[in-house]
């Protein structure tokens, strides 16, 4: 897949890159009155050259190369917390905390070992609802509940 | 003097008292579990610090930062995993004390170290602080600019890494923090047309995502074990008469040390503890003890990294300017309180100021008291089944982010920075400087903006100031000094071969 020194470098170019052309219509005023496009245009620089920097030493093996990719199952336990907080983002709004906060819960337990089911879902729910609880009504943050709790 | 005694009034309180109690407490909690940090920390108790008084809330925050240079040695000592980075060195001679025994020497001489270190630390402070916003009054725009600079150059240098990949990781941060309503013309940049991206990225999602979401998913990846941990009885936390010998010198040392390298930018108690340890085997009369348990490689690091915490707040309260990512985020929670910190604090909120340096002492006091006869408590959290500490952080994290805007888009942005954090900790780069530039990019903007309108576009207003013009001087030799340096070196190898 490629030293992952050179890809970050590539990807953040490409960043750079979208982040100026996306800047790119602000206006920049004048030197006397800086617009909002001027920032954007010196930050775009930086990020371009710091990108194309580090491809340079990658590509001259400045870096030590002994920093793997991600692979086993050790990839995917990560994958899964990742994709299960991602779900918690998308879906919160519509099913609610304690639910979404139960299956972040569940998901992670699971993956990261907690061998028994019953057990899992003991402290899933435990969780989810503890903390709906303590966020939601002690300390008044104001969580969607999905389905009414009152 | 008078201010000292007006800020026991305000630490005295029972809410302020709570506030540094339990920022101590939560910051020794967290120091002694690896991974998360005193800024991840900070992070997550950011929402909830916004309901509080701002004196409150800043006694509560800076509890956690200077509460894990305690907790952070407990586990550096006892099973050679430390808390947190700037403990790292403790380990090394700490943990060969205690597998010959002596274990609660070296406990009691960190946490008597950094009490020591602290209070000399808040004394500093206290001294520092007025001088500096006396000098600081007469900064203007283009001070505010230099110094922002030579800040973004330093930490990029200090914290390791190479020259492009610090450019590339700051200049990120910079564009993370042009997101949204340029306060000038009103224009709404890199928004897509989405009305909540007009009020900018926040701050906590990007910290608790570079820093905790990112912990957590290398943490989900390596899944390690439990370590072994050793026990330690209280009768044997007092150090010898010996021990404190040769302990208390490298305690002051170390103090002193700390507190000057705290007021740089970068990752100053990290610094001052290797900075500390390097000294003390210098000056050691016994330098062949070190690495097999010498009690000044415990005394010195321990007591510079709670002094250098310290020295890191006085550029932020006198200044405004954070020099690392803890101080970045208390910037951020005294800005949500309305608190501008810099110059004008202390006359303008003088609870703020005073309340907070009395709580400091107060809050070194009642960590040292609590720290020794709770080390079984601390260490039995290691016995925590990880995925079940895993899920609890996680969850506080995921509602800690929602519950600053009630927005999902935070929660985006917090497993985006996440993903980002972890490659950036896969590829051993730093994510302080980026959190930095976050906060920075908007003082920046501003101060470029302003200046050149006041000079009705004349560049040479950064020179003809000679505060401004010594700042980005400072921040020139730092960018081309180690390149000149470099070829200096190879010039001269190459004159002389062998």
């Amino acid at each position: 897949m490629g030293n992952p020194y050179t890809v970050t470098a590539a990807v953040g170019s490409l960043l750079a890159i979208g982040y100026l052309i996306a800047g790119w219509g602000y206006p920049w005023g004048k030197l006397a009155e800086p617009g909002p496009g001027v920032y954007p245009l010196a930050v775009g620089i930086l990020m371009l050259a710091g990108a194309v920097g580090l491809g340079l030493e990658a590509s001259l093996r400045r870096f030590r190369m002994d920093t793997p990719w991600p692979a086993g199952a050790g990839r995917w336990r990560a994958l899964a917390v990742l994709v299960s907080c991602l779900g918690y983002a998308l879906f919160l709004p519509y099913i609610g905390h304690p639910v979404a906060g139960t299956l972040v819960s569940l998901i992670v337990l699971r993956v990261m070992g907690l061998p028994r089911w019953p057990l899992a879902i003991c402290i899933a729910i435990a969780v989810g609802l503890g903390s709906y609880y303590l966020f939601g009504r002690i300390l008044d943050v104001p969580l969607p509940a999905g389905f009414r709790l009152d | 003097m008078e201010g000292i005694v007006y800020g026991f009034s305000v630490a005295l309180t029972g809410s302020n008292l709570l506030a540094a109690l339990g920022g101590g407490l939560i910051g020794t909690f967290v120091g002694v579990l690896p991974g998360l940090g005193p800024a991840g920390a900070i992070a997550l108790l950011l929402p909830v610090s916004i309901g509080l008084r701002p004196e409150t809330a800043l006694i509560l925050l800076a509890g956690i930062y200077y509460g894990a240079m305690y907790g952070g040695s407990t586990t550096s000592i006892l099973v050679n995993v430390p808390g947190e980075a700037a403990s790292v060195v403790t380990a090394i001679d700490g943990y060969q004390m205690a597998r010959r025994g002596r274990a609660g020497s070296a406990l009691a001489v960190a946490a008597v170290g950094s009490f020591v270190a602290g209070t000399m630390g808040v004394a500093g402070l206290m001294l520092f602080t007025p001088l500096l916003v006396d000098f600081a009054l007469a900064f203007g725009p283009p001070e505010y600019f230099a110094i922002a600079v030579a800040g973004l150059v330093a930490l990029s240098l200090i914290s390791g890494g190479s020259f492009w990949q610090a450019l590339f990781i700051v200049a990120v941060g910079l564009g993370l923090s042009s997101v949204g309503m340029d306060p000038v013309s009103g224009l709404a940049r890199y928004c897509f047309g989405s009305v909540q991206l007009t009020q900018g990225i926040e701050l906590v999602p990007v910290a608790m995502g570079l820093f905790g979401m990112a912990e957590v998913l290398l943490v989900a990846e390596e899944a390690g074990g439990l370590p072994h941990l050793t026990a330690v009885r209280w009768r044997e936390l007092f150090p010898t008469k010996a021990e404190w010998r040769r302990a208390f010198p490298a305690i002051l040392r170390g103090a002193g040390l700390g507190f000057f390298i705290g007021l740089i930018p970068g990752p100053s108690a990290t610094l001052s503890s290797f900075t500390s340890y390097n000294l003390e085997r210098r000056l050691s009369k016994h330098p062949q003890e070190f690495g097999l348990g010498a009690i000044e490689g415990v005394a010195g690091p321990e007591s510079a990294n709670n002094a250098a915490t310290c020295g890191h707040m006085v550029p932020l309260l006198a200044l405004g300017i954070p020099f690392g990512p803890a101080v970045a985020l208390l910037l951020a929670a005294l800005m949500m309180q309305g608190v501008q910190p810099g110059p004008l604090m202390i006359q303008e909120r003088p609870e703020v100021f005073w309340g907070f340096v009395a709580s400091m002492y107060i809050g070194n006091v009642v960590l040292l008291i609590l720290n020794l006869p709770l080390v079984g408590m601390w260490v039995s959290l290691l016995r925590i089944p990880q995925p079940i500490l895993l899920v609890s952080i996680l969850v506080f994290m995921l509602v800690g982010t929602y519950s600053v805007n009630n927005s999902a888009l935070d929660l985006i942005v917090l497993v985006v920075m996440g993903v980002v954090g972890y490659a950036l900790k896969k590829l051993k780069f730093d994510a302080a400087p980026m959190v930095v530039a976050v906060v920075l990019g908007p003082i920046l903007e501003k101060s470029l903006r302003t200046s050149l309108f006041m000079s009705r576009g004349d560049l040479l207003i950064f020179i003809q100031r000679p505060i401004s013009a010594l700042l980005l001087l400072s921040a020139l030799i730092m960018l081309v000094g180690p390149f000149v340096w470099a070829a200096a070196a190879s010039a001269a190898g190459r004159r002389n071969p062998e």
